[in-house]
């Protein structure tokens, strides 16, 4: 009978992870860094969904496979920082700024259904044990 | 004689429905959860599908009765209203078991999973009200035999 909950908490907790990667991308949007020396610019991190749970090892709910790391660098000229290359580039992280807001507010909504799936799964729950009374 | 409290009426009609709701929620849980997961394809149990297979079950019963024939060979491997099972609705020892069917042609996304949210909800909260609908009839059978036996209101 709880079988609903573990499914939509899955997926809960895998918006959750996906929320994560979003703001640590933004968080990393201007640190620099140089590709050839030892401090290198921040990825590009991208949740992976996959079907099933093993958290409960089930094979329906939502997991995250994998988070993505992508190299996608771009160079500002910055001749006077100690992190420049020989060229005088510092390197950022890609990060375009509208395409994680709208990944953020997928997230968000994903988010929100699955606890409308909740409080139905709830709903049912009650009225069932109204039964009873 | 309780036995007919039980099953007969519209209570055995009504532990099919509030079985079927139950088990079909899960599986829309389960669409809801994963409408971001590429490759995914939605899958569902056809209610239509049931409720004709309910009604049949249950005009078989009303035949069963008319004719005098007892309720022999007309109850399910579960003890509960005998219904034809298909392919995706499976009845057995252990209760309602549903396999549910993919659906959706996936035409909009190149992964085929086509997130179709609205459909999906309008599923999710059709699925809760039938079965508020199926409990809350079901309390009320209870409540007059409730009734009965006390011989008071």
């Amino acid at each position: 009978m709880n079988g609903a909950f573990d499914i939509s908490a899955s997926a809960l907790v895998a918006n959750r992870i996906r929320m994560d990667a979003i703001a640590a991308n933004l968080a990393a949007a201007d640190i620099g860094g140089n590709p050839d020396g030892p401090k290198k610019p921040p990825m590009i991190r991208e949740a992976i969904f996959q079907v099933g749970d093993p958290a409960t090892g089930s094979e329906t709910g939502v997991h995250v496979e994998d988070i993505y790391l992508m190299q996608s660098w771009v160079p500002r000229h910055q001749p006077l920082s100690p992190l420049a290359d020989k060229d005088g580039n510092v390197w950022y992280a890609d990060i375009n700024p509208v395409e994680q807001q709208t990944n953020m507010m997928m997230a968000a909504r994903s988010y929100e259904a699955n606890i409308a799936a909740i409080e139905a799964r709830k709903s049912m729950i009650s009225a069932a044990l109204e039964m009873l009374a | 004689m309780f036995d007919r409290f039980v099953s007969g009426g519209n209570l055995p009609a009504l532990e099919r429905v509030l079985q079927f709701t139950s088990a079909r929620q899960s599986i829309i849980a389960n669409n809801i959860a994963n409408m971001e997961t590429p490759g995914f394809r939605p899958a569902d149990v056809s209610a239509t599908a049931f409720q004709t297979s309910l009604a049949d079950a249950i005009d078989n019963r009303k035949r069963a009765v008319a004719a005098g024939v007892a309720n022999e060979g007309l109850t399910a491997p579960d003890g509960g209203l005998a219904m034809d099972g298909s392919e995706s609705i499976r009845i057995g020892a252990d209760g309602m078991q549903l396999t549910p069917e993919p659906i959706g042609d996936g035409i909009l996304f190149h992964d085929g999973n086509d997130r179709n949210m609205e459909r999906i909800l309008q599923s999710l909260t059709e699925n809760l009200l039938t079965f508020r609908f199926a409990a809350t009839l079901a309390r009320r059978h209870f409540a007059s035999v409730d009734n009965a036996i006390r011989e008071r209101l």
